[in-house]
């Protein structure tokens, strides 16, 4: 098992993996590859690298957690250009772009030294840290910049599991991912929010124009914070009312 | 009696307001201005009480504070101890002045839990002194984590441009895999005392995380962003709440691991990133024509300044960049004071909205102009003592150093020159509000304090010489 894994296969299809959402730039890509990514870097430092049993499966439990919450406002968003707005140049830039840093990467990986990984998985780990701040370099949107952060979190979670395999370390990383995806989902919004600002032009010369939203960002914090609760609560009382005017 | 270690006091505290500011976000003015006075006297008491005096009865409520017990949960200790009681001292004189402005200038009915939730973290980073890994080492994610959850008091009420708030959580997260690398060199060195490698691999891997979490140009843009598209009272205690935690860092890491000024390129570094920091905070609010991202160029300058000093790193910098530092505080919380309420008044700080607005609002825009000018060293303001004894610093090491922070600063105050004419302008709205007296009320305490520092300097001196000792 730890054979396979550590095999250059595997990991050069784990890089390939990162990069795809760079490249195709949709977030119906973007999330399901950090999790494939992190489905692959758990398995990876669990099998090669003895990482105690839990936590793998405690980072990607996290990770697809992180995800969910970032789906559900995307979910809320009312506006589709948040989704895919910020989409930085043509897809075949992206392409030069990640090609040049796979050369960077691939020059540089012999000077960096990362201890107690061996050298494919130290190219691969430099790999995702590389494609997660070009993300974050052309993102012109929450959701990217989310989706850039997790990829950064994603290396380097796992390459401090394996030098700190202590609660505290792995408990704080997981702590700062969720919070991550916490603030990006409510960027999202917030972006959302902004995008259907409505500015009311002033009929009065006297007064200053105003600009007003057409619904504020609490709407969507609402369905964050409370989540699923608060729609069977909804349902629920639906459900009562309509029974109500049956009767 | 309940006899209560200060960690649990100061959280007990802190949650109290926390959970009062929510419950009654309705009257968020009263709240503001009850939990405002609470910190901030805590935050007096606690400089004035030696620390080693004997347990202290609280009056009115049945507890015993115990200033130097602390509390121990999964491996991390939080104590109040000489080297850290700056620190907290400042955080609560930031949050209590923080919640007071809002009770003048809502930033949303959300932001003073938010803000509070996120003071108490970095509390809770200062007071921390033990933790499964050095504390040093540690601490960057711990501010990583603060820095996102900061995200929340910064967005909320405003819409805007979201990437802003994203970018002021980068450098914690970019820093923190290199610190962590560099405790686990520092904690191989044991077991190979022999191998100089580790030991100088792990100053190096340190200094580029201290580096990175100081943010100088290129990780500087959050700065001016948030100033622009931020509620004024929420990006200063961000930004300074972040900082000072990020000095402090900087100052355990340098007087516990002495490699990493020795062995290190850390001060070449600091010094040609502060520089151009410095000269580009100059350069971009000669052009700045919005007052946010103006006083937010200002504040990147000032940061540049000391960044600069700090790169200098012997023993005579040490007080420039704690004074300079303390002033800062000073004149950007005056500045975010004026700042807030002309928001308020004029509901957007966009050019065309404020021309005129100095006649109509004169003390908030005498407290804006005053605090955002002490931060370019303008004669008769709070910066002027701590610029003027930089410049001299500087001159005596490399003159054109010197002579670079001169015409950056004069950069700086063009910007403000600028802004001056659009303030005291024709007035475009007639019917723009005047100030409300609470307003007026702490537009006059930001005033009296920034122009009495820079009438009476000396007045700093007792707590310089306290917090100096400090860390030491």
């Amino acid at each position: 098992m730890a054979a396979f894994w550590a095999s250059i296969p595997i990991h050069v299809i784990l890089g390939l993996a990162a990069c795809i959402p760079v490249v195709l730039w949709d977030w119906r890509v973007a999330l399901p590859g950090i999790l494939f990514v992190q489905l692959g870097t758990s398995a990876l430092i669990g099998a090669v690298y003895g990482v105690p049993a839990p936590w793998p499966a405690v980072h990607l439990g996290i990770q697809a957690l992180a995800c969910l919450i970032i789906l559900l406002s995307i979910l809320q968003t009312s506006n589709v250009q948040v989704r895919n707005a910020g989409e930085f140049s043509s897809r075949l830039f992206r392409l030069l772009v990640l090609g040049i840093a796979a050369l960077l990467v691939w020059a540089a990986s012999d000077r960096v030294e990362l201890p107690l990984l061996e050298n494919a998985t130290k190219v691969l780990f430099l790999w995702f840290a590389a494609v997660a701040l070009i993300t974050l370099g052309v993102t012109e949107t929450a959701l990217f910049g989310g989706v850039g952060l997790l990829l950064w979190l994603i290396p380097v979670q796992a390459f401090l599991s394996v030098l700190f395999p202590l609660p505290a370390v792995i408990v704080l990383l997981g702590i700062l991912q969720i919070l991550v995806a916490l603030a990006c989902s409510f960027l999202l919004l917030a972006e959302d929010d902004a995008l259907t600002q409505i500015e009311v032009p002033s009929t009065d010369p006297d007064l200053a124009p105003g600009v007003y939203r057409r619904h504020s960002i609490a709407s969507g914090a609402r369905v964050l914070g409370y989540g699923i609760g608060y729609w069977m609560y909804t349902l629920f009382n639906r459900r009562l009312k309509s029974g109500g005017r049956n009767s | 009696m309940i006899q209560l270690a200060l960690p649990s006091f100061l959280f007990s505290l802190l949650l109290l307001a926390v959970l009062s500011s929510y419950i009654l976000r309705r009257w968020e003015r009263g709240v503001s201005l009850a939990n405002g006075a609470m910190l901030g006297l805590a935050g007096v008491l606690l400089w004035h009480v030696p620390i080693d005096s004997p347990r202290l009865p609280i009056p009115l409520i049945p507890v015993v504070l115990d200033l130097r017990a602390g509390i121990w949960e999964y491996g991390f200790r939080l104590q109040f101890t000489q080297t850290n009681e700056p620190i907290v001292v400042i955080v609560l004189l930031l949050l209590g002045s923080g919640m007071l402005l809002t009770a003048a200038a809502s930033q949303g009915r959300v932001f003073p839990p938010s803000m509070l939730l996120v003071g108490a973290g970095y509390i809770g980073v200062a007071l921390m002194v033990d933790a499964p890994i050095s504390t040093v080492f540690l601490a960057p994610a711990s501010l990583a984590i603060l820095m996102t959850l900061s995200v929340f008091p910064l967005q909320v009420g405003i819409g805007g441009e979201a990437l802003t708030s994203l970018r002021a959580m980068l450098p914690p997260i970019l820093a923190t895999p290199f610190v962590l690398l560099a405790a686990w060199n520092m904690e191989q060195l044991p077991l190979n005392p022999q191998d100089i490698r580790l030991a100088t691999g792990g100053a190096q891997l340190l200094g580029a995380g201290l580096l990175i979490l100081l943010a100088p140009v290129p990780l500087h843009s959050a700065q001016p962003q948030l100033g622009e598209s931020s509620p004024p009272i929420a990006m200063a205690l961000t930004i300074l709440l972040y900082q000072t935690l990020v000095l402090y860092l900087y100052f355990l890491a340098t007087t516990s691991i002495p490699l990493l000024l020795s062995s290190t390129a850390l001060n070449v570094w600091l010094t040609s990133t502060a520089t151009v920091t410095l000269v580009w905070g100059g350069v971009a609010a000669a052009a700045a024509s919005h007052p946010g991202r103006l006083l937010g160029y200002a504040m990147l300058h000032d940061w540049g300044l000391i960044l600069l000093l700090l790169a200098g790193s012997d023993e005579g910098s040490l007080p420039m960049v704690i004074s300079l530092f303390a002033l800062r505080i000073l004149s950007t919380m005056s500045a975010s004071a004026g700042l807030s309420q002309i928001r308020q008044a004029t509901g957007s700080l966009d050019a065309e909205s404020l021309h005129g607005v100095g006649a109509r609002m004169p003390w908030s825009t005498a407290a804006f102009l005053l605090g955002s000018l002490g931060l370019a060293g303008f004669p008769l303001t709070a910066g002027f003592s701590g610029h003027w004894s930089a410049i001299q610093a500087l001159a005596e090491g490399d003159w054109r150093f010197a002579a670079v922070v001169l015409i950056a600063s004069g950069s700086v105050i063009f910007g403000f020159v600028r802004m001056v004419g659009i303030f005291f302008g024709p007035l475009t709205y007639p019917r723009l509000p005047r100030e409300r007296p609470l307003g007026v009320v702490f537009s006059l305490v930001a005033i009296l304090l920034v122009t009495g520092m820079a009438i009476a300097p000396q007045l700093f001196e007792g707590p310089l010489a306290r917090t100096l000792l400090a860390f030491d």
